[in-house]
């Protein structure tokens, strides 16, 4: 197992170098010259050249490839054009709200998903399949935004049960920060779970086939022992799979829901920084979650090997 | 000897091009006939794609013309469905909405499959240094998330219509990538890739005109499920605020009007059902045409 970690950990290293010069050259995309394209269309010229060199692109490419790797080693972004203040430090206040609504919501996806995954797969066709089979469509139709939207409309406006948006941090008002939080994690984490349910129906539909179920069965173990010592583990795989990416998925759509809610947190920071081209703080916001991404697909790599020992043996 | 070869050329060539015509119409008539999904999504698609492409056309209104004094008017005969805050007809909004997802959606899986395939098929024929460079930023391209990658390419391009096209389309290139490259490395050893190189064929024209027929079947599903990807990208930069320039509609930008009035459910329920529609078309479509090229599902 140690040499297994070793081997997908040095295999991280060069995706999470690539991906940061890959958001480095972002700066370099800007169709023309990116100092005037970024500047305040009436600065003169002495202005222009002073934002060119406050971005450094005054310097050789590969210069301002080494410092920006050095400055990024010592956990500075760069300043936001917009506010002047240091990326870094708008990422972490602006982190905590997403962090929450995101493992609120993620936590909602693994419950409901693998549990009414697995009551639809072991009894394929039953009421439960059908009404797995029925939301993975409803929620293939509907985006995540429609349903934040029709929540916020149906349980906070019409039955008035839930505040319309915003946030109240739980620590000052646990009651009031929970309150907030529900309707934005219930949509995400809702929309996320029908397809983690799907998937899951799907593995363990296919594993309950299997003759080593059967023989299971035959010898007269209980049904729960069956799906979950049998079952479950062999079908936990694809399902593994599904849940590190759901976390990108739930990431990228806590951005889009924060805007639906009016909460604050990554999303909005994302948002205002492409209105105002703000590319530091892009650069900074992009580069913290790809690799929150990178580190999630590392640990699901590292679970496959726990569940299945005939992949960390192969290796 | 080589007038001989030259004279079956032609009809080889017309073999290939019945051979992939008959696969066209084969998995058409699967998806439209057989297969009552594939009809559905086929149809309600169709109308999508006219109501949209045709807005110019059909639209009853302009979709920036103010109507005085009909703020927030409830759907009747002269609005379908209504107005909204600025007194404009929701209806030709929605429907110039739907030409803008459409053409973005077009675009942005265009550049992916050309780029992506074009990679895709040249990393899987050519192995080695080429292979591994181009998987590389393969991998790291699809690192990063689709809707986030393409917010920060918007703060790059500027914010409009053929920003978005283009940075979805930059989004969606690897997948097709990936998937063209490992239906390559399954054509690339059969018997017929041998018999091309043997005729004295090109490696270009064995990979754009032998293998690339070939390779299509799961290249069309994945066109499919792009657009859905797409028009769903687009409709989430819309509600952001980052997809189309102000006063022009996109289906998540009317989304968006609605939130700030919850009283009036028709501004959700229209623009709603639209994007909903299409992508559940789609989705039906992708379904039965994946039903229809698998080869393990085939009646004969």
């Amino acid at each position: 197992m140690g040499r297994y970690v070793v081997r997908r950990l040095i295999e991280a290293v060069p995706v999470l170098v690539l991906a940061s010069l890959l958001v480095f050259s972002l700066l370099h995309f800007i169709p023309g010259d990116p100092a005037s394209a970024l500047a305040d269309p009436e600065a003169t010229q002495e202005e222009v050249q002073a934002l060119r060199e406050r971005l450094g692109l005054d310097r050789p490419v590969l210069v301002q490839l080494k410092n920006w790797w050095l400055s990024l080693l010592q956990g500075d972004l760069g300043d936001s054009f917009r506010t002047g203040r240091p990326v870094s430090e708008m990422i972490r206040i602006n982190a905590l709200p997403t962090l929450e609504l995101a493992t609120v919501s993620y936590m909602l996806t693994l419950t409901l998903g693998i549990s009414f995954g697995v009551m639809a797969g072991v009894k394929v066709r039953s009421a439960w399949d059908w009404g797995v089979s029925l939301s993975t469509v409803v929620f293939i139709a509907i985006p995540n935004f429609v349903f934040g939207v029709v929540l916020l409309w149906l349980l906070a406006f019409t039955f008035g049960w839930l505040p319309i948006g915003g946030r109240v941090a739980i620590w000052d008002d646990p009651v009031a920060g929970i309150k907030t939080l529900i309707l934005p994690a219930l949509t995400l984490g809702l929309t996320q779970a029908a397809v983690l349910a799907r998937y899951t129906r799907t593995a363990v539909s296919q594993v309950t086939q299997q003759q080593y179920v059967m023989t299971a069965r035959a010898k007269g173990l209980a049904e729960r022992v069956v799906v979950v010592r049998h079952v479950l583990k062999n079908s936990l795989i694809p399902t593994i799979t599904l849940s590190g990416l759901q976390v990108a998925s739930i990431l990228t759509g806590s951005v889009v829901i924060e805007r639906v809610f009016s909460r604050p947190g990554l999303g909005r920071v994302v948002v205002d920084s492409v209105q105002a081209r703000d590319i530091p703080t892009i650069q900074g916001t992009l580069l913290v979650l790809v690799s929150v991404f990178i580190l999630v697909n590392l640990i699901a790599d590292l679970l496959y090997g726990v569940v299945d020992p005939r992949i960390r043996l192969e290796s | 000897m080589s007038e001989a070869i030259v004279g079956v050329e032609p009809s080889r060539e017309t073999t290939r091009t019945r051979r992939a015509d008959s696969l066209w119409w084969s998995t058409a008539r699967e998806v439209l006939l057989k297969n009552p999904m594939g009809a559905t999504g086929a149809i309600i698609l169709l109308a999508l794609i006219i109501g949209g492409l045709g807005a110019p056309l059909i639209a009853p209104h302009d979709p920036l013309e103010q109507f005085r004094g009909s703020r927030f008017e409830t759907p009747s005969m002269a609005h379908w469905a209504g107005t909204d805050a600025l007194s404009r007809d929701l209806f030709s909004r929605i429907l110039y909405g739907l030409r803008a997802s459409l053409m973005v959606s077009i675009v942005a899986v265009g550049i992916g499959t050309v780029v992506g395939v074009s990679l895709g098929l040249i990393a899987g024929y050519a192995g080695g240094i080429a292979d591994s460079v181009i998987m590389r930023f393969v991998d790291t391209m699809m690192a990063f998330p689709g809707l986030i990658l393409a917010i920060g390419l918007l703060a790059v391009f500027g914010v409009g219509l053929q920003s978005v096209a283009l940075a979805l389309g930059i989004g969606a290139w690897p997948n097709f990538a990936r998937l063209a490259r490992g239906q390559m490395l399954a054509e690339r050893p059969r018997d017929y890739v041998t018999a091309a190189r043997a005729l004295g064929a090109s490696s270009k024209r064995i990979i754009f005109r032998h293998i690339s027929i070939n390779a299509m079947p799961p290249l069309i599903v994945q066109v499919a499920l792009s657009m859905a990807t797409a028009v769903l990208a687009e409709a989430a930069l819309g509600f952001l605020g980052i997809g189309t320039v102000a006063p022009n509609p996109s289906l998540g930008s009317l989304i968006n009007d609605a939130r700030a009035r919850l009283d009036l459910p028709y501004l959700l329920i229209f623009p709603a059902a639209a994007l909903g529609l299409f992508l559940l078309s789609l989705n039906l479509l992708a379904d039965a045409i994946n039903d229809a090229l698998d080869p393990h599902r085939q009646r004969r």
